[in-house]
């Protein structure tokens, strides 16, 4: 709501129309610095004992690395098997966190999507059926739907491991590009590269179909 | 009898070839190299991607380019609000409760 007025305002003080194209997606903010401490609370209380505390950090932080795994491997099922390790070798390497915990348990979660992507030999991958509630309204919207899920998956599987990476951290995760390079290890400029070349990939897979 | 280039016992008699690219020469293999069929995308589609404020004049002549990433961006949009299905929480936490 607050972009929109925003938008209106620019249009009208530049006397340029902004309404009209709506960015495509909005990015989230890097955790602020108390959520950071209150992260290293818990591990404090987890490390001391608490076992049930560490249902905190999973509460926390597992949506954005179930979206990240269901990104990178195209099945429900695998990432909630990579979601359960990653969780697990977390707890048990708890100790050795250093700095932020939501990166060091990304780092888990993105090394075990590519260990799988590694051992899987994908000559066939189908998305399977979410439960997630649909928002559209008639029965051809509906088919829509399924038809491009069915098409982008296919077109991601398409795409190198980094690029697939990039493409979902930006636009399923809605990370900044600050926020991806720290949570890769890479600079900002490689990772705009890596996404641009993703979406060119993209729209060549797909644009016969859909424009 | 048959020659086998991964035979150790023929390699010294199997003439070595006379050019060969030096190896520094031969390109890496990464995923920067790995041959993509892909379609240029003006740069003011990539910043609205990005979600910088363009202006619709600047999209003028891609507009088959928005359509797309229209349709593309409802579908992120919808896997973007993908929640851990509950039972995965509960598994996790049981798992560590029997460790």
């Amino acid at each position: 709501m607050w972009v929109g007025r925003r938008k209106q305002a620019l249009s009208a003080t530049r006397g340029m129309d902004y309404t009209s194209v709506v960015p495509l997606n909005q990015t989230e903010p890097a955790p602020p610095d108390d959520l950071i401490d209150a992260d290293q609370a818990v591990i404090d209380r987890v490390l001391a004992g608490d076992r049930n505390a560490f249902g905190i950090l999973i509460e926390r932080y597992s949506d954005p690395l179930y979206r990240h795994a269901h990104g990178m491997t195209g099945s429900a099922d695998v990432a909630e098997d990579i979601l359960q390790v990653s969780f697990i070798k977390a707890f048990h390497h708890l100790g050795e966190v250093r700095g932020r915990f939501d990166a060091w348990v990304f780092r888990i979660v993105a090394n075990g999507c590519k260990d799988w992507l590694k051992n899987i030999r994908r000559t066939h991958l189908s998305y399977e059926e979410d439960d997630q509630p649909s928002s559209f309204e008639t029965p051809e919207e509906e088919l829509d739907r399924g038809e491009m899920r069915r098409d982008l998956d296919a077109a991601l599987a398409v795409l190198p491991d980094s690029l697939r990476e990039a493409f979902v951290m930006k636009h399923v995760e809605g990370r900044s590009y600050e926020e991806m390079a720290v949570l890769l290890d890479a600079t900002v400029g490689a990772l705009k590269m890596r996404v641009h070349r993703a979406r060119e990939a993209l729209q060549k897979l797909l644009e016969e179909r859909y424009s | 009898m048959m020659h086998d280039p991964l035979d150790s016992r023929t390699a010294d008699v199997t003439p070595a070839p006379a050019t060969r690219a030096r190896p520094e020469a031969e390109p890496q293999t990464t995923d920067r190299e790995v041959p993509l069929d892909a379609r240029e995308l003006p740069s003011a589609v990539h910043a609205w991607l990005d979600g910088d404020q363009v202006p619709s004049a600047a999209l003028i002549g891609a507009e088959r380019e928005v359509s797309l990433w229209k349709r593309i961006g409802a579908e992120t949009g919808r896997r973007s609000r993908m929640a851990t299905p509950v039972h995965v929480r509960a598994q996790i936490l049981a798992k560590l409760a029997d460790d």
